[in-house]
């Protein structure tokens, strides 16, 4: 009985020792999920600010395209409107030398 | 010349003339007065500004401006005629016809017109003057009254000793009921660009930024 004894002193060591292994263990486990759990809410945060961004950059890709839009018939507008057109028909100076219109009406 | 306008600056004008209504800015007595020294002779000035029956065909006939990547023309001299009146050895005095269509203006009887009588004199070997007024007894419309006055003095000091020294003084004043006529006529035509327009037709656009222009791209072709 004696004999055994060392071995028996042993074994209670070893039961306690990984006991403290096996708590330790747990409390690196529980510090890992809350780690996980706070990087999935940042992730979260990320996705929405992400969706709110590509909202966003839609509607001012839209409005570019409008305004782009708006230039190109501005454009078009002027190129019609000032399209050179040929002058209206005019005096020749001998007409004009040979007339006294001093109030600037073609009489 | 072309005067740059950028696509937003246009808009900027075009919203701010449509929200604070359309400016009535003729009327009255304008002036430009600029100095130029010209690589050229004073022989070669003289040809160049004596070329009467040329002017709607040389440079600077036409003033336009750009519009969102557009040139647009706004005044062009459609008409130049000249009659000697007197010649004696160099000097010389000519009446002038000059027709200026507005853009838009359909109508010939808005077209800015008169007839002038240009005088020039020489002075001495290497400088001349030539004044040219409007006659007021003839037809005219746009203007009442136009003073263009050039002294070319070749070697004067502060020029090289082979360039021309070219003095510009003009001086004109607009008839402010013709004006509004010529303008009515071109915004009728203008639909949507009216008050667009309303801002580039000014009295500067319509005389006084032209003569400038025209003695400009004069000069730079000596």
């Amino acid at each position: 009985m004696k004999r055994y004894f060392p071995s028996f002193g042993l074994l209670i060591f070893l039961l306690v020792s990984g006991c403290g292994q096996a708590n330790t263990a747990n409390e690196h486990l529980g510090s890992i999920d809350q780690t996980a759990k706070e990087m999935r809410d940042e992730l979260k945060k990320t996705r929405e600010f992400l969706d709110t961004a590509t909202t966003q950059s839609q509607r001012i890709a839209d409005a570019l395209v409008s305004l782009q839009m708006l230039a190109q018939d501005m454009v078009k507008i002027i190129q019609t409107t000032f399209a050179k057109k040929p002058p209206a028909a005019t005096d020749d100076i001998d007409s004009v030398l040979g007339g006294s219109e001093g109030e600037g009406e073609k009489k | 010349m072309k005067k740059g306008i950028s696509m937003v600056r246009m808009l900027v004008v075009f919203f701010g003339v449509l929200s604070a209504g359309i400016p009535g800015a003729f009327a009255g007595e304008t002036s430009i007065s600029e100095h130029h020294c010209a690589p050229a002779s004073v022989q070669n000035v003289h040809t160049l500004f004596t070329r009467y029956n040329e002017y709607a065909r040389m440079p600077g006939a036409a003033y336009t401006v750009d519009l969102a990547g557009v040139e647009v023309e706004l005044i062009r001299m459609v008409k130049s005629q000249a009659k000697v009146v007197s010649s004696t050895g160099k000097d010389s005095r000519n009446n002038v016809w000059m027709v200026l269509q507005p853009a838009l203006v359909e109508d010939g009887a808005l077209y800015p017109r008169f007839l002038l009588d240009c005088n020039v004199k020489w002075t001495g070997t290497n400088r001349f003057d030539q004044l040219c007024t409007l006659q007021k007894d003839k037809q005219h419309f746009g203007l009442d009254d136009l003073k263009m006055n050039v002294r070319v003095i070749q070697g004067e000091k502060g020029c090289g000793a082979s360039q021309s020294g070219i003095q510009i003084d003009v001086k004109m004043v607009s008839n402010p009921a013709h004006v509004e006529r010529i303008k009515s006529g071109a915004l009728g035509a203008a639909g949507v660009l009216a008050p667009l327009l309303s801002v580039l037709f000014d009295e500067d656009s319509f005389f006084r930024e032209y003569f400038s222009f025209i003695y400009g791209e004069w000069i730079k072709t000596l």
